[in-house]
């Protein structure tokens, strides 16, 4: 279903196309002072009654991270962080004991769900969608999980894993992503706060989608969650993730990990809608998107599959990527990133091939407009031993006007003979014909180009599970409004 | 106010240059006008002006559309108004497939014309019934929007979209450039089923033989930027004997 | 970033009083400005991003010195091995040879040693050395302007077209130490003049030396220069250099790497469209053996609108051999309607080998038709077979194939006889390693 005619509309329909999730919700929130330091981590250890070796692992990371350097290779420029003036910590009060049910959750907090579109009442949610919710630090209500552990499935918010799931927990944590893996990796090894924890067992496929909803709000607060799942042997899981926050002249900081582990014949889908609040058309407040994402097919056929379409952000440093050990295992990245005004994005993937006839493909779309630089970085490598490896890649750039910047930079390493790595990149505009026939047949150019973007972006879309596919399309249009004169 | 096109003393120039040099035409409804002339004479850019085309320049005259001056619209606007043009180049967009492209298009004018939006069930079923008519595959449906097709199922493309939007006016800009006789005999097949008291056509074309499918009410001859003759369909065929010769000295 | 130590340049501020030219304070400044850029940098490490593929182990390691005038006579003076000639420029060691060269007056060509232009404070010649292109991450290419000496200065007149390969030798003497040269070439090329122009680089099969080669193009406007690179130092040699072109409105550049010696080497060629109209193709072909590491890396700015360029390599690598390709196309805002094409494919021969590649597209025009390509793998078994069906044994059937995939890069050259040339030595590789 076309959605450009719908997309316009909504557009229009805010205040002057501006960021539809930019309002804040007003609850009484309970937080860390400024600053950090061993006690800003020893507080957030407390208030989520950690065991001592998490809090110990923490204070580990942050003595790290206190000797590592913010990585500059990337194509994105902004101001120094000061990160003695976020609030590590930040949390409804009324989650304090946290709500054993729905019934027990702030109205306030789930009228803000709904008015993001994601209804937290089981009986109104997307058949078939389980949903966590984060807000600000904490994971607020998940929905659909009684029905999900009859399977023996678990999934909950990360809080709530350190104690009901620890050995997991224990054996998991940091083993895709080290502490010392990079900068923002390790800051959030110290910090993190909350997120999803999904554990399929041996031999099951997760009946629904599991989905997760962040949400910053509070102002000057970074928010630093942690999800962690694990497919054990030939289970499946399809979890989908979206992000937005409220439109704030400050930039806020949003230092994600995200480990998957894909034992034998398991396969995990990872989803994500990125719509964190852009900044304005001058480049004011935003999102400082800076998030570790990585899966290890650590069995034997595993697969693990990304699908991310990246619209908001001031800033974006993301590189989802799979490691695959596993002989035969398989690694996907399907990628839209769409930039415009002053947003700055710098993506991509990693694809390690360490397992005999290991296949990964990659396919990239950047869309850049406005004044916005678009980056497709990735790197492919395929270590001695990985015979019989194959990579295929292609990564394409669609710049919208002459003020913006695309581009590609790709590193391909190979260490051997026996693999076949195929790389390929092109860059292009929407050009006056394409735009005039659209028009022609009666389409204004702000539908057009909608249309015509989503052809581009469509091998990527397709990708992402029904109602995400839809949204999807819509943010594209959103997100390019004002892109054409 | 005058139903239907009407052209009054169009002045067009490209980059300094003037291309049309005073044109004047009057299209009722329900009739086919053909416009014949050798290369070069300005007949695709008389289409690209009516329709809204970037790149021309409006030095003098006016063309109304059903009394809307429809130098003054926008391309979709006069989409709205029912003005279409069959391109002599159909464009590619990849990724974007027959179908959506046409659902869309169709959408967007029927909201223009404060129209609801088309059923899903029902317009696919107008769509397929459409494309058999022009003795087009399924599967073009649902392939991107020319990319990959072969020049003649192109051109058989800009017909189903003609057919599918049903315009007041529809101009064939040199559609029958590049086919073969059978291709040509479809697409005039399919102009032809779509005659109508209400639909008027220009036909753009360099050759007669469109001509003898497409029988038309009145031929012009452009040639240097002025309609220099004037006449019935017999006029093309006598054309078709001596050429454009005549005309080539004219300037 | 601590520096990596090195000897090189600690006799800097007495060598540079002697060298020519070193009253004229031109010509001083050049090599003060890159004398203070390599101690800025350093020896280059992966850290640096531009060099994140190739470490100079030689030259962090051995005591090497720059080289005195030669102390032996060059073995060999073959170069290329090309069959004809206009002229032939020898560089000893990086010094102008006059009595080695062949220097035949060839209508519109002059030919000059670096030495007596510097001396003379020629002004074209001064000012294309310092023709702004920064030494950032080429700081052997400082390295080379701090010691600037001698070399080859080559100059075509306006609408003079010189066609027969002008051939400069540089050929490195064994000497006592690991010694390190700098030939430098300033080429000039007039406006509508043409130039086909073989470089050259050789040495003693065996021990252990430097070359740190730079070469200075200026082209005219509509000037035509065919620009081919032949690399066939020996087996433990260290080369690298860094070549600069400027192609101005409606001038051509034609440029050919064939790498196939040395044990470290990394050739640099940056381009810079100026002009619109102006077309470049820099293509090569590259293969080495043994713990060798042969690096070709590019860069291309787009800078007028309306500039075309197109790049293809193709690399074998055998052993425990690294072949890097880097390769940046960057396009400048407002330098619209450019069309930049870049494809390397990497062939690797055995299990230990390796192929890294970074091509990158930096792209802030909207009407720009940029692509890269990279392909990495091992001979087709499918196309072996066939091969072997019609009656080939296998050996010869993967020697003709990786011929065929070498030939696909090496017969893009346009001038005849250095593509034979080019083609005899890159099979001699080939036939070498079928027999060893």
């Amino acid at each position: 279903m076309p959605s450009t005619t719908e997309t316009v509309e909504t557009v229009h329909a805010f205040t002057g196309g501006a960021y539809k999730y930019g309002f804040v919700t007003d609850v009484e929130m309970e937080m860390a002072p400024k600053g950090l330091t061993d006690d800003t981590v020893r507080y957030i250890s407390a208030q989520k009654n950690e065991p001592q070796w998490l809090l110990d692992w923490r204070l580990k990371a942050l003595a790290l991270w206190r000797t590592m350097e913010e990585p500059k290779w990337a194509k994105v420029d902004y101001p120094k962080i000061d990160y003695q003036e976020l609030h590590y910590y930040a949390a409804p009060k009324s989650t304090k004991n946290a709500p054993k049910s729905l019934d027990e959750v702030d109205p306030e907090l789930l009228r803000t769900y709904e008015k993001l579109g994601i209804p937290l009442k089981e009986q109104e949610i997307l058949a078939g969608v389980a949903v966590d919710a984060v807000f600000d630090s904490v994971s607020v209500a998940t929905t659909y999980k009684a029905k999900l552990e009859e399977k023996g499935i678990i999934f909950c918010s990360f809080s709530e894993a350190v104690h009901r799931a620890p050995e997991l927990v224990k054996k998991y944590l940091g083993s895709v992503v080290p502490q010392g893996d990079n900068y923002f990796a390790c800051l959030n090894s110290a910090v993190f706060s909350d997120g999803s924890f999904v554990y399929i067992p041996k031999g099951v496929r997760c009946p629904m989608e599991l989905s997760t909803y962040f949400r910053i709000n509070a102002q000057n607060t970074g928010q630093f969650e942690r999800t962690l799942i694990i497919a054990e042997e030939g289970s499946y899981v399809s979890y989908l993730e979206g992000c937005t926050a409220p439109q704030r002249d400050e930039n806020q900081l949003h230092a994600a990990v995200v480990e998957l582990i894909a034992l034998d014949d398991a396969e995990i889908k990872y989803s994500t809608v990125q719509n964190w609040f852009p900044g304005d058309a001058e480049g004011k407040g935003g999102i400082y998107n800076f998030v570790t994402k990585r899966g290890a097919c650590r069995g034997k056929r595993s697969k693990i599959s990304w699908t991310q379409v990246e619209t908001g952000s001031a800033v974006t440093w993301k590189y989802p990527s799979c490691i695959l050990q596993g002989d035969d295992s398989v690694g996907e990245f399907y990628s839209v990133a769409i930039t415009n005004n002053a947003q700055q994005a710098d993506t991509g993937t990693k694809m390690i091939h360490i397992g005999k006839n290991t296949r990964s493909t990659i396919v990239s779309k950047g869309i850049a407009a406005g004044k916005s630089d678009n980056t497709y970085r990735g790197l492919v490598k395929v270590l001695a031993g990985a015979e019989g490896a194959r990579n295929y890649s292609q990564c394409d750039s669609l710049l919208i006007g002459d003020k913006c910047g695309a581009h590609t930079v790709p590193y391909i390493e190979s260490r051997t003979p026996f693999s076949t790595l195929e790389h390929e990149a092109t860059t292009a505009r929407i050009s006056d014909d394409q735009l005039f026939v659209c028009r022609q047949r009666g389409l204004s150019s702000e539908e057009a180009v909608a249309l015509i973007v989503n052809g581009f972006c469509k091998e990527v879309l397709q990708n992402l599970p029904m109602e995400f596919a839809v949204e999807a399309q819509k943010l594209v249009g959103i997100s390019l409004e004002g892109s054409v004169g | 106010m005058t139903n239907g096109l009407v052209i009054n003393d169009l002045r067009v120039s490209v980059e300094d240059k003037e291309i049309l040099k005073g044109i004047n035409l009057t299209i009722e409804p329900g009739k086919v006008h053909a416009i014949m002339g050798p290369n070069g004479s300005g007949k695709s850019t008389l289409a690209h002006v009516i329709s809204g085309r970037p790149g021309y320049e409006v030095t003098g005259g006016s063309v109304t559309f059903d009394g809307h001056d429809v130098l003054e619209m926008e391309p979709e606007e006069r989409a709205a108004l029912g003005l279409f043009l069959a391109f002599q180049y159909p464009v590619e967009i990849p990724g974007v497939t027959n179908t959506t492209f046409l659902k869309t298009a169709v959408n967007a004018l029927r909201k223009a014309r404060g129209e609801k939006e088309m059923d899903p069930m029902a317009f696919l079923k107008m769509l397929r019934e459409k494309a058999k008519l022009l003795q087009l595959p399924d599967d073009m449906l649902k392939r991107p929007l020319n990319v990959g097709f072969s020049g003649g199922e192109k051109k058989r493309n800009e017909m189903l979209q003609m057919a599918v939007l049903a315009p007041k006016l529809a101009i064939l800009d040199e559609t029958d450039s590049g086919l073969d006789i059978d291709a040509i005999r479809i697409v005039a097949e399919g102009v032809n089923a779509q005659r109508s008291p209400n639909r008027s056509f220009l036909v753009i074309t360099h050759y007669q033989r469109l001509l003898d499918y497409i029988v038309p009410d009145v031929v012009h001859v452009l040639a240097y930027g002025r309609i220099v003759e004037t006449g019935g369909a017999d006029l093309a065929r006598r054309l078709e004997q001596t050429g454009y010769a005549d005309y080539t000295t004219a300037a | 970033m601590n520096l990596i130590q090195t000897p090189l340049l600690q006799d800097y501020a007495a060598t540079a009083a002697a060298l020519p030219g070193a009253g004229d304070p031109r010509v001083a400044g050049l090599r003060e400005a890159g004398a203070a850029d390599f101690r800025r940098q350093g020896l280059p490490h992966p850290k640096v991003e531009a060099w994140r593929y190739t470490r100079l182990k030689d030259l962090e390691t051995l005591p090497f010195g720059r080289a005195a005038a030669a102390e032996a006579a060059p073995a060999s003076l073959a170069g290329a091995g090309l069959a004809a000639v206009a002229a032939r420029v020898v560089l000893v060691d990086g010094r102008f040879a006059a009595d080695l060269s062949t220097l035949p007056a060839v209508p519109g060509l002059t030919v000059r040693s670096l030495k007596d232009c510097l001396e003379a404070g020629d002004a074209a010649v001064i000012a294309a050395l310092d023709k702004g292109v920064s030494f950032e991450q080429a700081p052997l290419a400082a390295l080379a302007s701090a010691y600037l000496e001698d070399g080859a200065v080559l100059a075509v007149e306006a609408g003079a077209a010189v066609e027969q390969p002008v051939e400069v030798v540089a050929v490195s003497t064994s000497a006592a130490g690991p010694r390190i040269a700098f030939p430098r070439l300033v080429v000039l090329v007039g406006e509508k003049a043409s130039l086909t122009l073989v470089e050259s680089y050789t040495g003693p099969a065996h021990g252990a030396y430097a070359v740190d080669a730079v070469t200075d193009i200026a082209l005219g406007e509509g000037a035509t220069l065919r620009h081919y690179v032949f690399q066939g130092e020996g087996a433990e040699a260290t080369h690298v250099s860094a070549g600069r072109c400027d192609v101005p409105a409606d001038a051509r550049y034609e440029g050919f790497i064939l790498q196939l010696g040395g044990k470290t080497t990394r050739r640099e060629m940056r381009l810079r469209m100026v002009g619109s109209g102006g077309d470049a193709r820099i293509n090569g072909a590259y293969a080495a053996k043994g713990d060798g590491i042969c690096d070709t890396t590019t860069e291309v700015q787009h800078i007028a609108a309306e500039t075309t360029t197109d790049q293809v390599f193709k690399g074998v690598l055998d052993n425990r051999a690294r072949g890097i390709y880097q390769g940046k196309v960057h396009v400048h805002r407002d330098a619209q309607r450019i069309v930049g094409n870049q494809l390397h494919n990497g062939l690797l021969l055995s299990r230990n080998a390796e192929v890294d590649c970074k091509p990158e597209l930096e792209i802030y025009a909207d009407d720009v038709k940029c692509s890269h390509g990279a392909t990495c793998g091992e001979l087709s078994d499918e196309q072996v077979f066939y091969l072997c069906s019609r009656g080939i044994d296998p050996a010869s059937a993967r020697a003709l194939l990786l011929h065929a995939f070498l030939a696909e890069a090496i017969d893009l050259i346009s001038d005849e006889g250095v593509r034979e040339a080019f083609s005899a030595r890159a099979d001699a590789w080939l036939a070498e390693r079928e027999t060893a």
